[in-house]
Protein backbone atom coordinates (compact mmCIF):
# COMPACT_ATOMS: atom_id res chain seq x y z
CA UNK A 1 0.00 0.00 0.00
CA UNK A 2 2.93 2.22 0.44
CA UNK A 3 2.19 2.13 -3.23
CA UNK A 4 -0.71 4.09 -3.17
CA UNK A 5 0.30 6.44 -0.46
CA UNK A 6 3.32 7.87 -2.26
CA UNK A 7 1.79 8.09 -5.44
CA UNK A 8 -1.20 10.16 -4.01
CA UNK A 9 0.92 12.33 -2.13
CA UNK A 10 3.15 13.69 -4.37
CA UNK A 11 0.13 13.12 -6.85
CA UNK A 12 0.79 16.44 -9.07
CA UNK A 13 4.21 16.85 -8.78
CA UNK A 14 5.79 13.25 -9.47
CA UNK A 15 6.86 13.75 -12.79
CA UNK A 16 7.49 9.55 -12.90
CA UNK A 17 4.52 8.66 -12.36
CA UNK A 18 3.78 5.07 -13.26
CA UNK A 19 0.48 5.09 -15.05
CA UNK A 20 0.45 1.46 -15.20
CA UNK A 21 0.43 1.05 -11.38
CA UNK A 22 -2.43 3.47 -11.29
CA UNK A 23 -4.39 0.82 -13.53
CA UNK A 24 -3.28 -2.01 -11.27
CA UNK A 25 -4.09 -0.08 -8.18
CA UNK A 26 -7.65 0.99 -9.50
CA UNK A 27 -7.91 -3.19 -10.48
CA UNK A 28 -7.17 -4.09 -7.18
CA UNK A 29 -9.63 -1.56 -5.46
CA UNK A 30 -12.07 -2.03 -7.72
CA UNK A 31 -12.05 -5.71 -6.47
CA UNK A 32 -13.58 -4.50 -3.03
CA UNK A 33 -16.96 -3.94 -5.24
CA UNK A 34 -20.05 -5.99 -4.30
CA UNK A 35 -20.98 -8.29 -6.83
CA UNK A 36 -23.73 -10.95 -6.27
CA UNK A 37 -23.16 -14.96 -7.04
CA UNK A 38 -24.81 -18.24 -6.90
CA UNK A 39 -22.85 -20.30 -4.98
CA UNK A 40 -22.88 -24.26 -5.75
CA UNK A 41 -22.33 -24.96 -1.95
CA UNK A 42 -23.02 -24.31 1.44
CA UNK A 43 -21.32 -23.34 4.29
CA UNK A 44 -23.14 -21.59 7.02
CA UNK A 45 -20.66 -20.15 9.33
CA UNK A 46 -20.27 -16.53 7.91
CA UNK A 47 -16.57 -15.67 7.04
CA UNK A 48 -15.53 -14.16 10.35
CA UNK A 49 -11.77 -13.68 9.06
CA UNK A 50 -12.53 -11.44 6.18
CA UNK A 51 -13.07 -8.23 7.97
CA UNK A 52 -14.71 -6.07 5.50
CA UNK A 53 -17.48 -3.79 5.27
CA UNK A 54 -20.24 -5.94 4.87
CA UNK A 55 -20.80 -9.50 5.87
CA UNK A 56 -19.98 -12.38 4.07
CA UNK A 57 -21.79 -15.55 4.08
CA UNK A 58 -23.56 -17.61 4.65
CA UNK A 59 -23.49 -19.85 1.69
CA UNK A 60 -26.09 -21.34 0.74
CA UNK A 61 -26.55 -23.59 -2.31
CA UNK A 62 -28.80 -21.97 -5.32
CA UNK A 63 -29.49 -19.06 -3.15
CA UNK A 64 -27.78 -15.86 -4.15
CA UNK A 65 -25.32 -13.86 -1.86
CA UNK A 66 -23.88 -10.46 -2.49
CA UNK A 67 -19.07 -11.11 -1.85
CA UNK A 68 -16.54 -8.54 -2.99
CA UNK A 69 -15.77 -9.30 -6.19
CA UNK A 70 -12.19 -10.46 -5.33
CA UNK A 71 -13.86 -13.60 -3.31
CA UNK A 72 -16.44 -14.19 -6.48
CA UNK A 73 -13.65 -14.51 -8.84
CA UNK A 74 -11.70 -16.41 -6.59
CA UNK A 75 -14.84 -19.31 -5.97
CA UNK A 76 -15.59 -19.05 -9.73
CA UNK A 77 -12.20 -20.06 -10.76
CA UNK A 78 -12.60 -23.00 -7.90
CA UNK A 79 -15.89 -24.10 -9.49
CA UNK A 80 -17.80 -22.99 -6.59
CA UNK A 81 -20.35 -20.80 -7.61
CA UNK A 82 -21.89 -18.77 -10.84
CA UNK A 83 -21.97 -14.89 -11.15
CA UNK A 84 -24.92 -13.19 -11.49
CA UNK A 85 -24.94 -10.85 -13.77
CA UNK A 86 -24.95 -6.88 -12.14
CA UNK A 87 -27.79 -5.19 -13.02
CA UNK A 88 -25.91 -1.99 -14.76
CA UNK A 89 -24.36 -4.87 -17.36
CA UNK A 90 -27.43 -6.28 -18.64
CA UNK A 91 -27.98 -5.68 -22.60
CA UNK A 92 -30.95 -3.23 -22.14
CA UNK A 93 -29.35 -0.94 -19.53
CA UNK A 94 -25.84 -0.61 -21.06
CA UNK A 95 -27.95 -0.22 -24.60
CA UNK A 96 -29.37 2.67 -22.90
CA UNK A 97 -26.13 3.77 -21.97
CA UNK A 98 -24.97 3.97 -25.29
CA UNK A 99 -27.97 5.76 -26.04
CA UNK A 100 -27.26 8.42 -23.73
CA UNK A 101 -23.48 8.63 -24.99
CA UNK A 102 -24.42 9.06 -28.44
CA UNK A 103 -26.95 11.85 -27.94
CA UNK A 104 -25.29 14.65 -29.32
CA UNK A 105 -27.32 17.30 -27.10
CA UNK A 106 -26.08 15.29 -24.31
CA UNK A 107 -22.86 16.84 -22.30
CA UNK A 108 -22.76 14.63 -19.02
CA UNK A 109 -21.51 10.95 -18.72
CA UNK A 110 -24.15 8.05 -18.11
CA UNK A 111 -25.08 7.82 -14.51
CA UNK A 112 -26.46 4.33 -15.06
CA UNK A 113 -22.60 3.02 -14.92
CA UNK A 114 -20.91 2.72 -11.80
CA UNK A 115 -17.67 4.80 -11.05
CA UNK A 116 -15.25 1.12 -11.43
CA UNK A 117 -17.36 0.25 -14.37
CA UNK A 118 -14.59 -0.78 -16.52
CA UNK A 119 -12.70 -2.83 -14.38
CA UNK A 120 -15.47 -4.56 -12.57
CA UNK A 121 -16.81 -5.60 -16.36
CA UNK A 122 -13.88 -6.59 -17.54
CA UNK A 123 -13.59 -8.88 -14.33
CA UNK A 124 -16.55 -10.30 -14.53
CA UNK A 125 -16.07 -10.93 -18.49
CA UNK A 126 -12.87 -12.68 -18.16
CA UNK A 127 -13.64 -15.02 -15.86
CA UNK A 128 -16.81 -15.99 -17.83
CA UNK A 129 -14.66 -16.23 -20.64
CA UNK A 130 -15.48 -13.50 -22.84
CA UNK A 131 -13.63 -13.35 -25.84
CA UNK A 132 -12.45 -16.73 -26.03
CA UNK A 133 -13.38 -19.52 -27.72
CA UNK A 134 -15.99 -21.69 -27.05
CA UNK A 135 -13.64 -24.53 -26.27
CA UNK A 136 -11.64 -22.45 -24.12
CA UNK A 137 -14.62 -21.01 -22.45
CA UNK A 138 -15.48 -24.71 -21.18
CA UNK A 139 -12.28 -25.21 -20.02
CA UNK A 140 -13.29 -24.92 -16.25
CA UNK A 141 -16.28 -26.39 -16.70
CA UNK A 142 -18.64 -23.98 -16.57
CA UNK A 143 -19.89 -22.04 -19.65
CA UNK A 144 -19.71 -18.03 -19.24
CA UNK A 145 -22.66 -17.66 -21.16
CA UNK A 146 -25.56 -18.93 -19.06
CA UNK A 147 -24.42 -16.85 -16.13
CA UNK A 148 -23.93 -13.32 -18.79
CA UNK A 149 -26.98 -13.71 -21.08
CA UNK A 150 -25.60 -12.50 -24.66
CA UNK A 151 -21.93 -11.98 -22.99
CA UNK A 152 -20.23 -10.96 -26.54
CA UNK A 153 -23.40 -8.32 -27.05
CA UNK A 154 -22.31 -7.06 -23.68
CA UNK A 155 -18.85 -6.44 -24.68
CA UNK A 156 -19.01 -5.07 -27.82
CA UNK A 157 -21.13 -2.56 -26.22
CA UNK A 158 -18.60 -1.73 -23.37
CA UNK A 159 -16.41 -1.07 -25.85
CA UNK A 160 -18.48 1.11 -27.67
CA UNK A 161 -19.56 3.05 -24.77
CA UNK A 162 -15.71 3.32 -23.74
CA UNK A 163 -14.88 4.70 -27.04
CA UNK A 164 -17.65 7.14 -26.88
CA UNK A 165 -16.61 8.52 -23.63
CA UNK A 166 -13.03 8.76 -24.54
CA UNK A 167 -14.51 11.52 -27.06
CA UNK A 168 -16.59 12.95 -24.62
CA UNK A 169 -13.74 13.02 -22.47
CA UNK A 170 -11.32 14.82 -25.65
CA UNK A 171 -14.20 17.29 -26.45
CA UNK A 172 -14.16 18.33 -22.81
CA UNK A 173 -10.64 18.80 -23.02
CA UNK A 174 -10.54 20.75 -26.07
CA UNK A 175 -13.51 23.15 -24.53
CA UNK A 176 -11.05 23.79 -21.57
CA UNK A 177 -7.97 24.15 -23.58
CA UNK A 178 -10.08 26.70 -25.72
CA UNK A 179 -11.22 29.17 -22.69
CA UNK A 180 -8.20 28.60 -20.60
CA UNK A 181 -5.99 30.74 -22.21
CA UNK A 182 -8.60 33.16 -23.77
CA UNK A 183 -8.72 35.57 -20.78
CA UNK A 184 -7.34 36.29 -17.52
CA UNK A 185 -10.26 38.19 -16.21
CA UNK A 186 -13.29 36.60 -16.59
CA UNK A 187 -13.42 33.14 -14.70
CA UNK A 188 -12.47 29.97 -16.32
CA UNK A 189 -15.52 27.88 -17.24
CA UNK A 190 -16.05 24.00 -15.44
CA UNK A 191 -16.72 20.95 -16.68
CA UNK A 192 -18.75 18.56 -15.85
CA UNK A 193 -17.17 14.86 -14.77
CA UNK A 194 -20.01 13.35 -12.96
CA UNK A 195 -20.05 9.68 -14.08
CA UNK A 196 -16.68 9.54 -15.49
CA UNK A 197 -15.29 6.07 -14.81
CA UNK A 198 -12.27 5.87 -12.62
CA UNK A 199 -9.78 4.01 -15.63
CA UNK A 200 -10.86 7.25 -18.18
CA UNK A 201 -9.74 9.03 -15.47
CA UNK A 202 -6.38 7.42 -15.51
CA UNK A 203 -5.98 6.80 -18.79
CA UNK A 204 -5.96 11.39 -19.31
CA UNK A 205 -4.64 12.11 -15.47
CA UNK A 206 -1.70 12.40 -16.32
CA UNK A 207 -1.45 14.71 -19.36
CA UNK A 208 -4.50 16.87 -17.23
CA UNK A 209 -2.01 17.26 -14.43
CA UNK A 210 0.70 17.98 -16.52
CA UNK A 211 -1.46 20.47 -18.12
CA UNK A 212 -2.61 22.67 -15.57
CA UNK A 213 0.50 22.50 -13.70
CA UNK A 214 2.04 24.28 -16.63
CA UNK A 215 -0.39 26.43 -16.83
CA UNK A 216 -0.08 27.41 -13.69
CA UNK A 217 3.53 27.80 -13.99
CA UNK A 218 2.73 30.63 -16.64
CA UNK A 219 -0.01 32.08 -14.80
CA UNK A 220 2.24 32.60 -11.68
CA UNK A 221 5.00 34.34 -13.92
CA UNK A 222 5.38 37.43 -12.69
CA UNK A 223 3.23 37.94 -9.89
CA UNK A 224 5.79 36.73 -7.35
CA UNK A 225 6.60 39.71 -5.27
CA UNK A 226 10.03 40.40 -3.93
CA UNK A 227 10.58 37.17 -1.45
CA UNK A 228 8.75 34.94 -3.40
CA UNK A 229 11.27 34.53 -6.07
CA UNK A 230 13.03 32.24 -3.59
CA UNK A 231 9.78 30.34 -2.16
CA UNK A 232 10.28 26.82 -2.49
CA UNK A 233 7.74 24.68 -4.43
CA UNK A 234 6.34 23.08 -1.44
CA UNK A 235 4.88 26.55 0.10
CA UNK A 236 3.43 26.95 -3.20
CA UNK A 237 2.13 23.99 -3.33
CA UNK A 238 0.46 24.55 -0.18
CA UNK A 239 -0.77 27.75 -0.86
CA UNK A 240 -2.84 26.27 -3.65
CA UNK A 241 -4.36 23.81 -1.56
CA UNK A 242 -5.30 25.90 1.44
CA UNK A 243 -5.85 29.57 1.43
CA UNK A 244 -7.16 29.29 -2.39
CA UNK A 245 -8.67 32.28 -1.48
CA UNK A 246 -6.40 34.66 -0.28
CA UNK A 247 -4.04 33.60 -2.79
CA UNK A 248 -6.76 35.12 -5.38
CA UNK A 249 -6.90 38.61 -3.31
CA UNK A 250 -3.02 38.65 -3.73
CA UNK A 251 -3.07 38.22 -7.48
CA UNK A 252 -6.18 41.13 -7.48
CA UNK A 253 -3.75 43.71 -6.02
CA UNK A 254 -1.47 43.05 -8.63
CA UNK A 255 -3.97 43.83 -10.84
CA UNK A 256 -2.97 41.26 -13.39
CA UNK A 257 -5.55 38.23 -13.47
CA UNK A 258 -8.10 37.62 -11.90
CA UNK A 259 -9.74 33.96 -10.38
CA UNK A 260 -7.98 31.77 -13.10
CA UNK A 261 -6.23 30.15 -10.57
CA UNK A 262 -9.46 29.84 -8.42
CA UNK A 263 -11.03 28.24 -11.04
CA UNK A 264 -8.13 26.16 -12.15
CA UNK A 265 -8.64 24.41 -8.81
CA UNK A 266 -11.85 23.94 -9.10
CA UNK A 267 -11.36 21.98 -12.68
CA UNK A 268 -8.31 20.43 -10.93
CA UNK A 269 -11.23 19.17 -8.44
CA UNK A 270 -11.26 15.72 -10.47
CA UNK A 271 -8.31 14.63 -10.81
CA UNK A 272 -6.74 16.08 -7.61
CA UNK A 273 -9.71 14.21 -5.46
CA UNK A 274 -9.01 10.94 -7.01
CA UNK A 275 -5.85 9.70 -5.25
CA UNK A 276 -6.79 10.83 -1.77
CA UNK A 277 -10.17 8.56 -2.25
CA UNK A 278 -7.89 5.88 -3.14
CA UNK A 279 -5.61 6.16 -0.21
CA UNK A 280 -8.34 6.20 2.36
CA UNK A 281 -9.79 2.67 -0.01
CA UNK A 282 -6.17 1.49 0.26
CA UNK A 283 -6.20 1.37 3.72
CA UNK A 284 -9.63 -0.17 4.21
CA UNK A 285 -8.69 -3.23 1.66
CA UNK A 286 -4.76 -3.26 4.15
CA UNK A 287 -6.92 -3.31 7.15
CA UNK A 288 -8.84 -6.12 6.24
CA UNK A 289 -5.91 -8.50 4.91
CA UNK A 290 -3.99 -7.52 8.57
CA UNK B 1 11.74 31.47 -11.24
CA UNK B 2 9.67 29.90 -8.85
CA UNK B 3 10.87 26.12 -8.98
CA UNK B 4 13.48 24.62 -7.29
CA UNK B 5 17.11 26.48 -7.34
CA UNK B 6 18.56 23.14 -8.43
CA UNK B 7 15.65 23.00 -11.49
CA UNK B 8 17.62 22.06 -14.51
CA UNK B 9 15.23 23.39 -16.67
CA UNK B 10 15.15 26.91 -15.66
CA UNK B 11 18.84 26.91 -15.38
CA UNK B 12 19.02 26.23 -19.40
CA UNK B 13 15.72 28.41 -19.88
CA UNK B 14 17.68 31.26 -18.42
CA UNK B 15 20.51 30.52 -20.88
CA UNK B 16 18.01 32.63 -22.86
CA UNK B 17 20.14 35.91 -24.29
CA UNK B 18 18.33 38.78 -24.27
CA UNK B 19 19.42 41.87 -26.08
CA UNK B 20 20.41 44.91 -23.70
CA UNK B 21 21.40 48.57 -23.84
CA UNK B 22 23.55 49.90 -20.64
CA UNK B 23 22.08 53.23 -19.20
CA UNK B 24 25.65 54.12 -17.67
CA UNK B 25 29.16 53.44 -18.69
CA UNK B 26 30.84 50.10 -17.71
CA UNK B 27 34.39 49.94 -16.77
CA UNK B 28 36.43 47.55 -17.95
CA UNK B 29 33.54 45.41 -18.89
CA UNK B 30 34.10 45.61 -22.66
CA UNK B 31 34.55 41.92 -22.66
CA UNK B 32 30.64 41.40 -22.58
CA UNK B 33 30.31 42.35 -26.20
CA UNK B 34 32.48 40.30 -28.31
CA UNK B 35 31.68 42.81 -30.95
CA UNK B 36 32.61 45.52 -29.10
CA UNK B 37 34.55 48.38 -30.89
CA UNK B 38 34.98 51.49 -28.84
CA UNK B 39 34.44 54.67 -31.37
CA UNK B 40 37.33 56.25 -30.50
CA UNK B 41 39.60 53.02 -30.18
CA UNK B 42 42.44 54.58 -32.32
CA UNK B 43 42.87 57.94 -29.98
CA UNK B 44 42.04 56.15 -26.57
CA UNK B 45 44.59 54.56 -24.64
CA UNK B 46 45.00 50.60 -24.29
CA UNK B 47 43.16 50.94 -20.97
CA UNK B 48 39.99 52.58 -22.44
CA UNK B 49 39.45 50.05 -24.73
CA UNK B 50 38.20 48.08 -21.84
CA UNK B 51 35.07 50.69 -21.26
CA UNK B 52 31.82 49.80 -22.52
CA UNK B 53 30.51 53.04 -23.33
CA UNK B 54 26.84 54.14 -22.40
CA UNK B 55 23.81 52.71 -25.34
CA UNK B 56 25.72 50.09 -26.29
CA UNK B 57 23.64 47.34 -27.68
CA UNK B 58 24.55 44.09 -26.25
CA UNK B 59 23.16 40.85 -26.00
CA UNK B 60 23.42 39.00 -22.07
CA UNK B 61 21.42 35.44 -20.64
CA UNK B 62 18.74 36.03 -18.44
CA UNK B 63 20.20 35.31 -15.46
CA UNK B 64 23.25 37.33 -15.18
CA UNK B 65 20.97 40.70 -15.79
CA UNK B 66 18.49 40.42 -13.05
CA UNK B 67 20.33 42.32 -10.72
CA UNK B 68 21.66 45.23 -13.14
CA UNK B 69 18.08 45.61 -14.38
CA UNK B 70 16.80 46.14 -11.25
CA UNK B 71 19.37 48.60 -10.34
CA UNK B 72 18.27 50.32 -13.66
CA UNK B 73 21.56 50.19 -15.17
CA UNK B 74 20.25 48.16 -18.70
CA UNK B 75 17.52 48.64 -20.40
CA UNK B 76 15.58 45.35 -21.42
CA UNK B 77 14.76 44.62 -25.00
CA UNK B 78 12.47 41.32 -25.58
CA UNK B 79 14.20 38.60 -28.03
CA UNK B 80 13.28 38.40 -31.86
CA UNK B 81 10.80 35.77 -31.34
CA UNK B 82 9.08 37.02 -27.92
CA UNK B 83 9.13 40.35 -29.72
CA UNK B 84 5.74 41.81 -31.56
CA UNK B 85 6.22 40.37 -34.41
CA UNK B 86 6.62 36.58 -33.41
CA UNK B 87 3.51 37.32 -31.17
CA UNK B 88 1.18 38.24 -33.67
CA UNK B 89 2.42 35.35 -36.09
CA UNK B 90 1.86 32.97 -32.54
CA UNK B 91 -1.74 34.16 -32.41
CA UNK B 92 -2.62 33.94 -35.90
CA UNK B 93 -1.39 30.43 -36.37
CA UNK B 94 0.30 28.88 -33.17
CA UNK B 95 -0.01 25.10 -34.51
CA UNK B 96 2.30 25.60 -37.45
CA UNK B 97 4.90 27.75 -35.42
CA UNK B 98 8.16 25.71 -34.95
CA UNK B 99 8.86 26.93 -31.64
CA UNK B 100 11.89 24.38 -30.73
CA UNK B 101 14.17 26.18 -33.17
CA UNK B 102 13.56 29.54 -31.80
CA UNK B 103 14.60 28.03 -28.19
CA UNK B 104 14.55 24.25 -26.70
CA UNK B 105 12.40 26.12 -23.90
CA UNK B 106 10.43 28.61 -24.49
CA UNK B 107 7.64 28.74 -22.38
CA UNK B 108 10.42 28.61 -19.49
CA UNK B 109 12.57 31.37 -20.82
CA UNK B 110 9.33 33.41 -21.52
CA UNK B 111 7.95 32.57 -17.82
CA UNK B 112 11.38 33.89 -16.28
CA UNK B 113 11.41 36.82 -18.96
CA UNK B 114 8.56 37.71 -18.39
CA UNK B 115 9.72 37.54 -14.20
CA UNK B 116 12.72 39.93 -15.12
CA UNK B 117 10.53 42.40 -16.63
CA UNK B 118 7.87 42.31 -13.96
CA UNK B 119 10.26 42.76 -10.96
CA UNK B 120 12.42 45.67 -12.99
CA UNK B 121 9.43 47.66 -12.94
CA UNK B 122 8.19 47.05 -9.64
CA UNK B 123 12.30 47.78 -8.56
CA UNK B 124 12.26 50.75 -10.93
CA UNK B 125 8.74 52.37 -9.86
CA UNK B 126 10.28 51.73 -5.97
CA UNK B 127 13.28 53.53 -6.44
CA UNK B 128 11.59 56.34 -8.49
CA UNK B 129 14.61 57.34 -10.04
CA UNK B 130 13.18 56.91 -13.80
CA UNK B 131 9.64 58.50 -15.26
CA UNK B 132 7.03 56.87 -15.24
CA UNK B 133 5.96 55.81 -18.79
CA UNK B 134 9.06 53.18 -18.90
CA UNK B 135 7.77 51.29 -15.65
CA UNK B 136 4.30 51.39 -17.67
CA UNK B 137 5.67 50.27 -20.77
CA UNK B 138 8.05 47.56 -19.08
CA UNK B 139 4.22 46.47 -17.26
CA UNK B 140 2.42 46.15 -20.17
CA UNK B 141 5.09 44.11 -22.11
CA UNK B 142 5.46 41.80 -19.53
CA UNK B 143 1.64 41.23 -19.78
CA UNK B 144 1.19 41.01 -23.21
CA UNK B 145 3.92 38.48 -23.28
CA UNK B 146 2.58 36.49 -20.15
CA UNK B 147 -1.07 36.57 -22.12
CA UNK B 148 0.81 34.97 -25.62
CA UNK B 149 2.54 32.15 -23.87
CA UNK B 150 -0.46 31.18 -22.04
CA UNK B 151 -2.55 31.49 -25.17
CA UNK B 152 0.09 29.85 -27.21
CA UNK B 153 0.52 27.03 -24.54
CA UNK B 154 -2.97 26.39 -23.90
CA UNK B 155 -5.09 27.10 -27.18
CA UNK B 156 -4.54 24.70 -30.57
CA UNK B 157 -1.13 23.11 -29.72
CA UNK B 158 -2.34 21.69 -26.37
CA UNK B 159 -5.68 20.31 -27.92
CA UNK B 160 -3.47 18.87 -30.97
CA UNK B 161 -0.75 17.03 -28.31
CA UNK B 162 -3.73 15.67 -26.32
CA UNK B 163 -5.22 14.02 -29.59
CA UNK B 164 -1.81 12.61 -30.08
CA UNK B 165 -1.30 11.07 -27.25
CA UNK B 166 -4.66 9.19 -27.98
CA UNK B 167 -4.12 8.30 -31.56
CA UNK B 168 -0.96 7.59 -32.00
CA UNK B 169 -0.02 5.31 -29.77
CA UNK B 170 2.10 3.06 -31.42
CA UNK B 171 3.53 5.36 -34.57
CA UNK B 172 6.86 6.48 -34.48
CA UNK B 173 6.01 10.44 -33.39
CA UNK B 174 9.11 11.96 -33.36
CA UNK B 175 8.03 14.14 -36.95
CA UNK B 176 5.44 15.47 -34.78
CA UNK B 177 7.04 16.53 -31.06
CA UNK B 178 10.52 17.58 -32.77
CA UNK B 179 8.42 20.98 -33.55
CA UNK B 180 7.14 20.92 -29.85
CA UNK B 181 9.12 22.51 -26.59
CA UNK B 182 10.80 20.92 -23.94
CA UNK B 183 7.86 21.57 -21.95
CA UNK B 184 5.17 20.28 -24.66
CA UNK B 185 7.17 16.69 -25.02
CA UNK B 186 7.42 16.29 -21.07
CA UNK B 187 3.40 16.39 -21.49
CA UNK B 188 3.03 14.36 -24.41
CA UNK B 189 5.23 11.60 -23.19
CA UNK B 190 3.50 11.83 -20.14
CA UNK B 191 -0.50 11.33 -21.81
CA UNK B 192 1.38 8.71 -24.50
CA UNK B 193 2.59 6.81 -22.01
CA UNK B 194 -0.71 7.05 -19.70
CA UNK B 195 -3.26 6.20 -22.90
CA UNK B 196 -0.76 3.47 -23.73
CA UNK B 197 -1.00 1.43 -20.24
CA UNK B 198 -4.59 2.71 -20.76
CA UNK B 199 -4.48 0.51 -24.00
CA UNK B 200 -2.82 -2.52 -22.43
CA UNK B 201 -4.94 -2.56 -20.00
CA UNK B 202 -7.92 -3.31 -21.76
CA UNK B 203 -5.90 -5.88 -24.18
CA UNK B 204 -4.30 -7.89 -20.99
CA UNK B 205 -5.53 -6.76 -17.97
CA UNK B 206 -2.98 -5.90 -15.09
CA UNK B 207 0.45 -7.28 -15.83
CA UNK B 208 3.31 -7.62 -13.93
CA UNK B 209 4.50 -4.40 -12.39
CA UNK B 210 7.50 -3.51 -13.03
CA UNK B 211 9.87 -1.88 -10.57
CA UNK B 212 9.90 1.75 -9.86
CA UNK B 213 12.73 4.07 -11.11
CA UNK B 214 13.23 5.59 -8.28
CA UNK B 215 13.30 2.54 -6.61
CA UNK B 216 15.93 0.94 -8.76
CA UNK B 217 18.02 4.33 -8.16
CA UNK B 218 17.58 3.99 -4.60
CA UNK B 219 19.09 0.94 -4.50
CA UNK B 220 21.90 0.94 -6.97
CA UNK B 221 23.00 4.30 -5.03
CA UNK B 222 22.60 2.30 -1.47
CA UNK B 223 24.18 -1.11 -2.47
CA UNK B 224 27.54 0.93 -4.05
CA UNK B 225 29.53 -1.02 -2.14
CA UNK B 226 28.32 -4.62 -3.49
CA UNK B 227 29.78 -5.97 -7.04
CA UNK B 228 27.40 -5.94 -9.58
CA UNK B 229 27.10 -9.92 -10.30
CA UNK B 230 25.90 -9.73 -6.77
CA UNK B 231 22.88 -7.18 -7.27
CA UNK B 232 21.96 -8.75 -9.95
CA UNK B 233 21.54 -12.34 -8.35
CA UNK B 234 19.42 -10.25 -5.93
CA UNK B 235 17.38 -8.64 -8.18
CA UNK B 236 16.45 -11.99 -10.10
CA UNK B 237 15.57 -13.50 -6.91
CA UNK B 238 13.77 -10.37 -6.17
CA UNK B 239 11.94 -10.46 -9.48
CA UNK B 240 9.11 -13.27 -9.12
CA UNK B 241 7.82 -11.76 -5.99
CA UNK B 242 6.62 -8.27 -8.04
CA UNK B 243 3.88 -9.89 -9.73
CA UNK B 244 0.32 -8.91 -8.52
CA UNK B 245 -2.85 -9.45 -10.74
CA UNK B 246 -5.85 -9.99 -9.27
CA UNK B 247 -6.36 -13.51 -10.19
CA UNK B 248 -3.46 -14.28 -8.51
CA UNK B 249 -4.35 -12.32 -5.31
CA UNK B 250 -7.55 -14.08 -3.82
CA UNK B 251 -6.09 -17.43 -2.89
CA UNK B 252 -3.33 -15.71 -1.52
CA UNK B 253 -5.41 -13.57 0.42
CA UNK B 254 -6.60 -16.89 1.73
CA UNK B 255 -4.25 -18.72 2.21
CA UNK B 256 -2.36 -16.15 4.41
CA UNK B 257 -5.56 -16.47 7.09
Amino acid sequence: MSMATSSSKNASYLPSQNPQRMQALKTFLAADEIVTINPTFSYKAPLDFLITQESIGPFEAGIDTNVPLWLALYLRKRNLCRLRCPEWMDVENLKQVLKHERDPQEDSFSKDLPFRYAEISRAILQACGAGRSAVHAGGSGVDGGEEIPQMEVVRVLLEDISMLRMGKIRDNIHFLSGVMGRSLEKPMPGISVDGMGSIELAGVKPFMEGAFADHFKIIKSGVSKGESGKTPSKRIASRIRGSRRKQVQEVDEDGLMEPTADDEDELMEPTAEEPEEEEQEGGRSLRRYR
Amino acid sequence: MSGSYYDIDEILAEEELIPVTNTLDFRHLAHLDPDYTHPTTTVQKAGKKRDLEEGTKFKMPIWSIQKWSQLGWLNVQLPKHFGRKAREKLDADPVSVDLRKRNERFYMSGISLVNLLQKQSQSLSRGKATQNNIIQKLKRESQQLKQCLLKTFTGARMRRIFDWTLSHIEDDVSAYTKKLTEMEQRLFERGALASHSLMLWKLYGTRRIHVSESALRSRILGNNVNTPGQKQSEEKRNAGKRTVSPEALPSKRIRAQ
